[in-house]
């Protein structure tokens, strides 16, 4: 009794501990590896379009057939990287990931109330002065220097789909000429 | 024995944790279940697990909820070749839409190219209510094909949802999954 007592207590602690090795590491990995699946798809610090056609399998895991999506892998190790942001006349959305998948921005077209947005992405370790800020640009400290920005563009009918792609293909994602100083 | 039940119950574990969720994470309403602190810097590991898992880029609840159903009402695995009703009403968000997808998670390959539903292209029956059919065959009015064989899943996105509606998700009035029959 005592010994199937000891067995039995020995495999709850050793289910527990792969468990909870599993939960707590599942996202890094994973996150990595999306991330790299990105990055090999395009140049960093560059806006691609994704290509929404038939069932192709696409960038995204289930992607919403209602959405067209553009992406820029970002790096600002060593600069801030400039976003700007055609908006269409629909629902649209831009979001920033960091490199472990965290949504650490979003704003929409209604929060944005303008056609163009600029954003500016700084590394949140580090000093960025504010006279470096171009006119009209909204500052987002994010935690990693790595990482995703994801436009959404609401494509309400098949008919709309080439205006909202234009709006997508004019945003652009570009390094700025300005290194932010370490701290 | 005792390595080979220690990991596999803490693999099973830890698998159907960050599949299904555990009540703690996720909310069941029906069949849908829904991760309410998706995409959140806040998100709990499971949480976080579970998206990284599945390769998904989550918006958090502010900007839309995402609602998914394996299952029909009574809680047997939707089938590619039996036929559904899914009914609901428009929802209180500023628009929505119903993808289906099939078990690879990409969309269901169909001439028409049809694989979701959004809130501006679906047709109403009422005021404000809807009808979608999922079969493999041709039917009236909003028709989601399947194939004939394989299970799949509904996914149901709401974008900018109204606040009241992101703090009670198990009492939000979501579509029903009637199951009509089978081949």
């Amino acid at each position: 009794m005592r010994r199937l007592l000891y067995w039995g207590t020995a495999t709850v602690l050793l289910a527990t501990v792969v468990h909870l090795f599993a939960v707590i590491f599942v996202p890094g990995v994973d996150s990595g590896q999306k991330m790299a699946q990105l990055e090999a798809a395009g140049e960093i610090n560059t806006l691609h379009r994704i290509s929404m056609k038939g069932t192709d399998p696409t960038l995204l895991t289930e992607p919403s057939p209602d959405l067209a999506y553009a992406f820029c892998k970002y790096d600002i190790k060593s600069r801030p990287l400039l976003v700007q942001g055609a908006i269409p006349p629909t629902y649209w959305s831009v979001s920033v990931y960091s490199e472990i998948g965290d949504n650490v921005y979003t704003l929409n077209d209604r929060q944005a109330g303008v056609d163009k947005i600029s954003l500016m992405l700084v590394d949140a370790s580090e000093t960025f002065e504010d006279e470096d800020r171009p006119e009209n640009t909204i500052i987002v400290r994010v935690p990693t220097a790595t990482g995703l920005i994801l436009f959404r563009a609401f494509v309400p009918d098949r008919s709309q789909s080439e205006l909202i792609e234009r709006h997508l293909d004019a945003s652009e994602c570009k390094t700025y000429p300005v290194r932010s100083a370490r701290r | 024995m005792f390595l080979i039940c220690g990991l596999g119950l803490g693999y099973c574990t830890a698998d159907y944790s960050m599949q299904e969720g555990l009540a703690t994470v996720s909310v069941r309403n029906g069949p849908w279940i829904v991760w309410p602190l998706a995409g959140s810097a806040d998100a709990d590991p499971y949480t976080r697990a579970h998206f990284a898992a599945n390769g998904h880029l989550p918006l958090t609840a502010f900007e839309a909820l995402t609602f998914r159903a394996t299952t029909d009402d009574h809680g047997q695995p939707l089938d590619q070749s039996c036929e559904y009703f899914v009914e609901g009403r428009a929802f209180k968000a500023r628009w929505w839409s119903l993808t289906a997808y099939q078990n690879d998670r990409n969309f269901i390959a169909n001439k028409a190219q049809r694989y979701s539903f959004n809130s501006q292209n679906i047709v109403y029956t009422g005021q404000g209510e809807f009808q979608v059919a999922l079969a493999s065959n041709a039917r009236p009015g909003n028709w989601l094909p399947l194939k004939n064989s394989g299970t799949f899943q509904l996914t149901l996105r709401l974008y900018n949802p109204d606040s009241d509606m992101r703090g009670s998700l198990q009492e939000l009035l979501l579509p029903k999954i009637k199951k009509v029959g089978c081949t």
